[in-house]
């Protein structure tokens, strides 16, 4: 079984911490710089249709061949808006690129603070839980899970 | 004793697994040459002493006192042997024997339990010191007379063997290493076909691209040969199977091995074991006859079993050939009366063999605790084509049976067919292809249910639609305009649609990433040219997704 990251803690008290903040289904989510690789506009993705959602398929990243996670809701046909987007979330190695409808910015708090994260819908619950809503703006901070050691 | 031992130690009991079990290899073969009468000289002696001696040593270093203790009462047992006390006898031998069996379970529970000790293991422990004990002072009047050519009684030396040095590399690198090449080759194909390039038109350049072709290409080979290992070490296990199931069944039996320095990669080696194992048993038990009933029939009392292999292209062909009663055509048709489409007169014999690998099928009524559970052949089967192989059957009524196991070279490395779905590249391992046809309207059925069927000379095959299984986009719907790929898969054989087919291709294996979980249909995925990705379609378990009663 997959289990937050033991930082979670560390993250939400950080000083002078950098989010990418993103929107998918009208919910802004925001990720620590770190988390995000890069940002890559939509690539040619070959379906899984048997895959569990939100993984929709693979694409192919400078020769690597990565999961492709499509987590709107209810799912519709690639691409998106005209704005979407995949961030390419690296956690141990592992990568995943999950398309958005928009990436907005990267904000930098000098003094982040959140509180428990209302009751938002997790539609990241394959690679990411909610670890807390921002009272500096308003988005819902997300946490990648970190593999189990028995999968790396 | 060891509860949770931590990593480094974990790490040194395996290192001291690995070598234990290549100890015991390295005795076994010395046992079975001498039963089969050949000359066991002092030198074999004291490798099998030089053996035991360095389980022993090393299991009283990690303090596994079983293991220790049993290595030690063999050594004795031998140094009675070393010192010229008493010659190698039948029952040293046999206790001898015994002393592996028992090491490797006792390695068994250090795998698992991390302890050498459970109770199984210790009630055979004492029963084999017992029998170690009496060998070791032999009976008053016992023959005295050792090897001639033996030595004074010198301890034991730790001779290194003068072989080339060598180095135990984790097969895991060597997958990394693979990786990398694999797409080292994609990087060099993208550079070769990139228009950029190209439109210099230079001579440099274009050599110096060729070269980097052949460079990766060369090195591909290389590393692919380090996985390499004579199918010498696969074979050797069998000496000791065909030994002791032929004494148990009471059958003469004499096994005749070719071609064991064919080398396999060492992961396709592992796979192969037991299906050949399995295959061994049978041929023993369910293929040859008694003594007396082949006496009565002309043949040599001794029955014959040749296993061979030999390189045929990309593939490795393994043969086990017994010369005994062959397969019963009435027997199987009987038994798989239920399972026949077509009359079974109608069928030649080649297609009615082809049934033993069927779920349930065995011809055998009387089960012994060897084999013939109806269980086995289907497990060969499904085993061999889970590693994309093959097996075939030849036989001959009352001259015996043939199985062919056609093993591909590598499991990283294919050589797949490249097909064309709507926009999407579907690669299918080019040994599970027999043909590939185009059909007209005349030769296509539709069922009630929408399943579908073609005929192809007289042969009745469903279609499976590979666009609407993986649904994909904008594929050719109809089957005359498509490719009809007929593939065998388990006794079965099938259409596959796809648009196109684009050609053979040298397939570059990469697993799913491990985020999808298993997925239906799929052995893994390859990078091609031009950097699309091509999914690698897995027969067996597209099937059993399409047909759940087969599984």
């Amino acid at each position: 079984m997959q289990k937050p990251k033991d930082h979670a803690h560390d993250l939400k008290h950080a000083e002078n911490a950098a989010f990418v903040v993103f929107s998918v289904n009208q919910q802004r989510f925001a990720l620590a710089v770190h988390c995000v690789q890069e940002i890559v506009s939509m690539p040619a993705v070959v379906p899984l249709p048997n895959a569990s959602p939100p993984i929709r398929g693979l694409f192919n990243l400078r020769g690597k061949i990565i999961p492709f996670l499509d987590p709107r809701h209810p799912p519709s046909p690639l691409p998106a808006t005209p704005h979407a987007c995949v961030l390419v979330l690296r956690c141990a190695h592992k990568q995943a690129g999950v398309l958005v409808d928009d990436v907005e910015s990267v904000v930098h708090l000098s003094a982040p603070t959140f509180t428990p994260a209302p009751n938002v819908h997790n539609p990241f619950s394959t690679v990411a839980t909610i670890a807390g809503h921002s009272n500096d703006g308003d988005w819902v901070l997300l946490d990648l899970l970190q593999p189990s050691k028995k999968d790396t | 004793m060891m509860q949770e031992p931590d990593d480094e130690l974990r790490e040194i009991i395996d290192c001291f697994l690995l070598e234990s079990i290549e100890n015991l290899d390295a005795i076994e073969p010395i046992l079975i040459g001498f039963e089969h009468g050949s000359a066991v000289d002092i030198e074999d002696i004291h490798a099998m002493f030089r053996a035991l001696h360095s389980i022993k040593g090393n299991a009283s270093y990690l303090t596994f006192a079983l293991i220790e203790q049993v290595a030690h009462a063999a050594e004795t047992a031998l140094q009675t042997v070393c010192d010229g006390i008493q010659p190698l006898t039948q029952s040293l031998v046999d206790s001898l024997f015994a002393v592996i069996d028992v090491l490797k379970e006792a390695f068994a529970n250090v795998r698992q339990h991390a302890t050498d000790h459970t109770p199984p293991t210790e009630a055979n422990v004492v029963l084999l010191l017992q029998q170690l004990a009496q060998v070791h002072q032999p009976a008053e009047g016992a023959s005295v007379t050792a090897s001639p050519a033996q030595p004074p009684s010198v301890p034991v030396q730790l001779i290194d063997t003068d072989t080339a040095p060598t180095l135990r590399v984790e097969i895991e690198k060597l997958d990394h290493i693979m990786e990398l090449i694999g797409e080292l080759l994609i990087a060099t194909n993208t550079l070769r076909e990139s228009p950029a390039l190209n439109r210099f038109n230079s001579d440099d350049i274009d050599q110096a691209t060729r070269r980097i072709s052949t460079l990766a290409r060369h090195l591909q080979d290389e590393t692919m040969n380090l996985r390499m290992i004579p199918i010498r070490s696969v074979f050797q296990k069998m000496h000791r199977l065909v030994r002791d199931v032929s004494h148990r069944q009471n059958k003469a039996v004499r096994l005749i091995i070719e071609g064991a320095e064919t080398e396999i990669d060492k992961q396709v080696a592992a796979h192969i074991t037991d299906p050949l194992m399995h295959l061994l048993r049978n041929a023993i038990d369910h293929g040859l006859e008694t003594s007396e009933h082949r006496r009565q029939k002309g043949k040599n009392p001794i029955g014959a079993i040749v296993l061979s292999a030999q390189h045929r292209g990309n593939e490795v062909w393994v043969r086990i050939s017994d010369d005994g009663r062959g397969l019963n055509r009435e027997a199987i048709v009987a038994r798989a009366q239920h399972l026949f489409d077509d009359p079974p007169e109608t069928l030649t014999d080649q297609q009615v063999h082809r049934f033993i690998f069927r779920p349930g099928i065995t011809t055998v009524q009387a089960l012994s605790d060897i084999s013939g559970r109806g269980i086995g052949l289907d497990v060969v089967h499904k085993n061999i084509t889970a590693i994309g192989g093959r097996i075939d059957v030849q036989s001959r009524r009352g001259h015996g049976c043939t199985f062919t196991l056609r093993i591909p070279l590598t499991l990283t490395v294919i050589d797949g067919m490249l097909m064309r779905v709507g926009t999407n590249h579907l690669t299918l391992p080019l040994l599970q292809i027999r043909e590939s046809i185009q059909v007209s309207a005349r030769q296509i059925m539709s069922l009630s249910g929408g399943r579908e069927l073609i005929r192809v000379r007289g042969e009745v095959m469903p279609i499976i639609r590979l666009h609407r299984f993986f649904a994909i986009q904008q594929a050719v719907t109809s089957i005359e305009d498509g490719v009809v790929v007929i593939v065998e898969h388990d006794g079965r054989t099938l259409g596959l649609l796809v648009d196109d087919l684009i050609g053979q291709r040298q397939t570059v294996i990469k697993p799913l990433p491990a985020m999808l979980g298993e997925q239906l249909g799929l052995a893994g995925c390859t990078l091609l040219g031009n950097g699309d990705i091509s999914l690698i379609v897995d027969l067996s378990s597209l099937i059993s997704a399409l047909f759940p009663s087969a599984a």
